[in-house]
């Protein structure tokens, strides 16, 4: 009996799956066609001023050295192998894609071999991404802050020679994921560009005599840790709270609050941040198991569905309420009885 | 003449009230967590509802092994032949007669001590809901296997199952309870689960 | 006693008669099976004696051990000595010094003291090493530690026995399988199966050959020299590993005993024991088992390695080929004209070599497991498959760092192997085409010889640049593609099968017209068509079929993996051909005899003589045909193996002198010159990398040929 019930059970479990399923699938593809809402869209502009041809003449030109993928060299002081090769592929999917590489190296390097030593001090994000209206080429409000956040972080208080955005970020690759990519795609990438050091004991010795901090240990605090690490980006818990969501102002393991309901609320600091990208009307947006549906992460406390709330809240008022009405009518007749 | 029957013995009766007294905690955190509540703090709140869902674990094995082993079991049975006829008369009880107090229908006796539409109900939720919500539980217990052993995606139908399946015990909680005020006397099924013996009217034809 | 008993008692002696017999052919089956073998396979095995293996008396070993030390011992009393300005009073202090009991006993070969303590004064073969070293410890990549056998180790490995049934084969049947792969049926595949048009026969029918010759120098005398496939190999047996092939059997301990350990691991071997000897079981090749050998134990040199493959790498025409230079006592070997590969591994010649390092720092082993590397086009077993030998493993991807231009050179690296610059040129008489079918005579050496129709190691002509993903086929053909993908290159019907450098064609037909001097009825305008291009052997349907094919099953394993350019040495060979097993991709070949070949230049007998070796007979069997022959002819591109024996009622059927229907193309990795190619080289007009035949789109190809970083150099 308890199998034919056991039964019963899995075909059910079947079927919500599947309805989950197809939902799913309808709901991806409606949002395969949205707006992805990245902010550059100064970038694309500015685009625009260049001709088509010239653009791709100078990007094609300097990608046919710069295209291999060993295009290196060994530093005869260090010993190591410095790679001056962009992956053409990553550098097509990057946000920095329809920039000339004139854009950001400037003239001499257009002959071979080329005439100046790379002069890296200008080459910063921030030289393009100003926030000052004026001088900036191509201003992202959203970077506006990002120089002074840094300059909080622990990585340039205790680096402050040698740590910089490149130290993080390659802008031949750098790709904000758009909403399609998904929130585990989004935490996983992000997440990637702090394990590079953080997760690699010669890297990060490269840059610090610091002890190698232990992930696992540091973390040992948290539940399911490798849980977290795949569905939340290091940065929600790492940067103070309430800053934009690109917040650079990375903070040290201590000084981080351990508030679990940060995150596992209605209000979690996800939305704002790492599902920025989520349009606001897709998480309120209606419907049974919506919410479920659109993401892959699944947080408690966080992603649930109002209208399944609702519902329960219906049953379980309607419930009381027939109850209650039953017991009213046993009272009545009883009483009726009685008289 | 009346029988004095033990229907409900005392390992049955604990299992019972224990079992309650762990819904009652698991609906609190599992709200609270639901909700992201700060009425409970977040880490008690989950510990308390793990611990809570471990001993609800335990306890449902311990009552399945007892209850095979005892022949409990035997009363969630449903007598499938006329199963429908029966509930409806039961229904019919509950929505007419019981206002004119006409006599329960199905009175317990020794091979049978619920009515139809408690062994339909008691066999879901036991046997079924249970179970589920059980296995949901411990899935999100280890998250990290789940995911190897399912997928990302899994953790979605583990969480909607948990959700709705506890939603609906919430619901037999209140149904239940209630019910049990709709004894012989408000007050008689409350007896019987405390007391564990049941009065019997024996039919003198043998 | 009743009817019924006595049935019963009938019975019961019948099963007990049943049982015996079953016993006692397990008991005997040690004994019956290698008759059974024997008798089926027609190899021969017995007891391997030599001569140069004799006790000696001590003080005779005292004498060798002082001559095998004497030279060591004077380089260190000499450094001592050197102060002395007096020539008297420095020699005699020198000898003083070399006769010191502690200078005797610090000379190079350890096995001097361990030999004399153990009190051994004669050498005899694997079971005086095995005394001390019947297990060794081997050291896997890991490090982890092993303790293995150390005779099983040896029996087990390439060296031993060139074949295995284990995957692990780089290669791929033109059918789109890999050899031994999960979807094959495993077959015993190496060089001990297969005939090759190089040394025109295989291991079966080539392994041992006394050869009557009659060099102009003798004056009508005939002067007997020794040819033959064991010259090389370690076996030492009257034939190579055969046992091993069989799915059940071992190699019996007399031919285990023929091992020659020393020709690895002596650095005092006499390759002039090295020849073909011959008595009442047949004939074998000698080895040198002298006291002095043995005694000059090390772990192998690069002089070990050498003694066999420059032969492959240099050639016997190399002018630092120690084999070749002392080639026996008697029954003198054979020398082999033109070179497979042509880049010899020599101080002259390799900047490796020069750099003093040996074989094994590359190739790292693991006991007497030696690794090819992770690449390879030819269907030869490989003792460690998947252990890397390549230049990266010590050059990383940045190994220019003296150039003005090392940032660019660095980046060719990911699509131009190392070989692919500093291997400039191969030895000029690297052999491209050999014709075995029709020989000319040696006046100097006194017999017949195949006819090298074609030598060069140049660029273009002796190799070329094909795209490579360390895959081949099974006739030796690089895979890979363009990494653009496409199907613009496509060298099966291309590269490996045209020659059109009109410089090679121009040499081509001087040495055919040469050759019709001896063999009149050569067409040559025909020969030379056939030699470059010899897709005309193919009818139009086979023609048909092999263009599909390319494109159907091996296109997707030309795009595998990531390809890179290497220089690959192009060989192709005209030999007989069972028509009867051909495909789209080739035909088995026919072996020859070499007594016959060289003694009479009579091509068909000598295929004829050959191919009635009980061995070759018995693959045109049914066990043989399910065994292996039906999945080694799928892998050629062909549905089964046909049973038709070529000689029929002492008539050949079905048999045709053809070329390889493409070229082969053997890697070379060894003879690397430390400066590379300069850009021009590849990157002009005429360069040495045609660009189109290579893949890419014409407006690439421009680009290539001219990019504007070389415009501001000469």
């Amino acid at each position: 009996m308890t199998f034919r019930c056991a039964a019963f059970g899995l075909v059910a479990a079947a079927f919500v799956s599947a309805a989950l399923f197809f939902a799913g699938s309808a709901r991806a593809e409606a949002r395969a066609e949205e707006e992805s809402g990245i902010p550059g869209g100064e970038v694309t502009e500015a685009r625009g001023e260049l001709a088509e041809r010239e653009y791709a003449s100078v990007n094609e030109r300097c990608l046919r050295c710069h295209g291999m993928a060993t295009l290196s060299y060994q530093d005869p002081t260090t010993q190591k192998t410095v790679s001056l090769a962009v992956d053409p592929e990553k550098f097509a999917t990057s946000n920095h894609a329809r920039m000339t590489c004139t854009n950001c190296h400037q003239d001499d390097y257009i002959e071979y071999p080329h005439v100046k030593k790379a002069d890296r001090a200008s080459l910063t994000c921030l030289g393009c991404h100003r926030a000052d209206k004026k001088t900036s080429r191509f201003r992202i409000p959203i970077f506006d802050d990002v120089g002074r956040q840094f300059r909080r972080s622990v990585h340039y208080k205790a680096l402050p020679e040698t740590f910089d955005c490149f130290s993080c970020h390659d802008p031949h690759v750098f790709e904000v994921l758009t909403a399609e990519a998904g929130p585990a795609a989004v935490v996983n990438s992000d997440n990637a560009i702090c394990l590079k050091c953080h997760n690699s004991q010669p890297r990060f010795s490269a840059l610090t005599r610091h002890e190698f901090p232990s992930l696992k240990q540091a973390h040992s605090w948290l539940p399911s840790p490798s849980m977290h690490w795949r569905s939340v980006r290091c940065i929600e818990c790492h940067t103070p709270r309430g800053g934009n969501d690109i917040n650079h102002e990375i903070v040290r393991g201590e000084a981080v609050e351990r508030n679990c309901v940060a995150c596992h609320t209605k209000d979690s600091a996800l939305l704002t941040r790492l599902y920025r990208h989520r349009v606001k009307e897709e998480r309120q947006v209606s419907g049974l198991f919506a919410s479920m549906l659109n993401n892959e992460a699944y947080i408690v406390g966080m992603t649930r569905s109002p209208d399944v709330d609702a519902l329960s809240f219906f049953l379980i008022g309607s419930t009381v309420l027939g109850l209650g009405g039953h017991g009213l009518l046993r009272w009545l007749a009883r009483r009726r009885r009685r008289s | 003449m009346t029988r004095r029957l033990l229907l409900y013995p005392l390992w049955l009766r604990l299992w019972h009230w224990v079992n309650a007294l762990l819904f009652l905690s698991l609906l609190v955190t599992g709200v609270s967590l639901h909700f992201g509540s700060q009425a409970i703090p977040f880490a008690t709140a989950r510990q308390v509802h793990n611990i809570s869902g471990l001993m609800l674990a335990v306890g449902w094995a311990f009552h399945v092994v007892a209850s095979i082993r005892s022949g409990n079991v035997r009363h969630y049975i449903p007598r499938w032949k006329g199963l429908a006829g029966d509930v409806i008369r039961q229904a019919r009880f509950y929505g007419v007669g019981i206002f004119r107090d006409e006599p329960h229908p199905f009175p317990p006796t020794a091979e049978r001590k619920f009515n139809p539409m408690q062994q339909v109900t008691y066999l879901a939720v036991v046997y079924v809901l249970m179970p589920v919500l059980i296995v949901n539980g411990i899935v999100f217990m280890v998250p990290d296997l789940a995911v190897d052993v399912f997928n990302y995606g899994a953790i979605w139908l583990v969480a909607g199952l948990h959700y709705l399946v506890a939603l609906f015990l919430f619901l037999f909680m209140l149904g239940h309870v209630y019910l049990a005020t709709a004894g012989e006397t408000v007050t008689s099924e409350f007896h019987k689960m405390t007391r564990g013996w049941v009065d019997v009217e024996e039919k003198g034809d043998e | 006693m009743s009817e019924s008993e006595r049935r019963h008692s009938r019975r019961g002696k019948a099963w007990a008669i049943v049982a015996a017999i079953i016993l006692g052919v397990a008991a005997l089956s040690p004994w019956l099976y290698p008759m059974a073998f024997e008798a089926y396979t027609g190899v021969v095995n017995g007891p391997l004696t030599y001569e140069s293996s004799h006790k000696v008396s001590d003080r005779e070993f005292e004498t060798v051990a002082e001559q095998l030390t004497h030279g060591a011992r004077l380089k260190r009393a000499q450094e001592v000595t050197a102060g002395e300005a007096d020539d008297f009073a420095r020699g005699r202090k020198t000898d003083m010094l070399m006769s010191t009991r502690s200078f005797a006993a610090s000379g190079q070969f350890p096995h001097i003291g361990y030999f004399r303590d153990a009190g051994i004064r004669g050498y005899d073969g694997p079971s005086t090493c095995l005394k001390c070293h019947e297990t060794i410890v081997v050291r896997d990549l890991d490090g982890e530690k092993k303790i293995v056998n150390t005779l099983d180790d040896v029996i087990e490995s390439v060296h031993y026995k060139f074949q295995h049934t284990a995957s692990g084969f780089t290669t791929f049947g033109y059918d789109g399988r890999e050899v031994n792969s999960k979807d094959t049926r495993p077959i015993p595949v190496g060089k001990i199966d297969r005939a090759c048009g190089i040394p025109g026969s295989f291991s079966w029918t080539g392994w041992a050959a006394l050869i009557d010759t009659k060099p102009a120098e003798a004056k009508g005398a005939t002067v007997v020299r020794s040819e033959g496939c064991g010259q090389c190999h370690i076996g030492g047996g009257y034939h190579p590993a055969t046992e091993k092939m069989m799915p059940i059997g071992d190699v019996p301990k007399e031919a285990k005993m023929g091992v020659d350990c020393l020709i690895c691991h002596s650095q005092a071997y006499d390759m002039n024991q090295r020849y073909v000897i011959k008595d009442e079981a047949g004939m074998r090749w000698n080895q040198d088992r002298s006291l002095k050998a043995a005694l000059a134990v090390t772990l192998p040199s690069r002089d070990n390695c050498l003694l066999c493959h420059q032969h492959n790498m240099g050639g016997d025409a190399f002018a630092e080929n120690v084999s070749a230079k002392n080639l026996g006592h008697t029954n003198q070997r054979i020398l082999h004209e033109g070179a497979k590969r042509g880049n010899p591994f020599s101080a002259s010649t390799d900047v490796h070599a020069a750099a003093g390092l040996v074989c094994t720092d590359c190739h790292v082993p693991e006991g007497h497991k030696i690794p090819r590397g992770t690449k390879g086009t030819d269907l030869v077993a490989n003792d460690l498959p998947g252990r890397e030998v390549a230049c990266e493993n010590c050059h990383t991807t940045a190994p220019h760092s003296k150039s003005a231009d090392r940032v660019l050179l660095n980046g060719h690296v990911d699509r131009i192997a190392c070989e692919t610059c500093h291997i400039p040129h191969l030895q000029d008489y690297s052999v491209v085409l050999r014709d075995w079918t029709h020989p000319v005579w040696n006046e100097k050496e006194g017999l017949y010889s195949f006819r090298d129709v074609y030598q060069s190691g140049e660029a273009g002509k002796g190799f070329t640049f094909l795209w490579f993903n360390g895959y081949g086929t099974f006739l030796a053909n690089a895979l890979g593609n363009n990494p653009a993908g496409g199907t613009g290159y496509n060298p099966l019907m291309d590269q490996m099968v045209k020659i059109d450098d009109p410089a090679a064609i121009a040499a081509i037909r001087a040495q055919v017209e040469e050759m019709k001097k001896q063999n009149p009825d050569i067409d040559v305008d025909q020969y030379v068509k056939e030699a470059t291009n010899p897709l005309l052997a193919l009818s139009p349907e086979m023609l048909e079929k092999r263009a599909k094919w390319v494109e159907e099953k091996i296109r997707p394993l030309m795009n595998k993996g990531k390809s890179r350019l290497y220089p690959f040495k192009l060989f192709n060979a005209r030999m007989y051909e069972d028509m009867s097993n051909q495909g789209p991709f080739g035909a088995m070949i026919l072996p020859f005899d070499y007594a016959v070949y060289y003694e009479t230049g009579d091509t068909l007998a000598a295929m004829t003589k050959a191919i009635q070796n009980p061995i070759v007979k018995r693959m045109y069997e049914l066990p043989f045909k399910t065994y292996m022959m039906d999945e080694f002819m799928n892998y050629f591109g062909v549905d089964s193996w046909s049973n038709e024996y070529p000689l029929k009622d002492g008539k050949l059927r079905n048999v045709e002198a053809h070329w390889m229907r493409q070229m082969g193309t053997l890697m070379v990795n060894h003879g690397i010159q430390r400066k590379g190619r300069t850009c021009r080289e590849c990157h002009s007009e005429t360069g040495i990398l045609d660009y189109a035949r290579l893949g890419y789109s014409p407006q690439r190809v421009r680009e290539l040929q001219n990019p504007p970083e070389l415009a501001n150099r000469q």
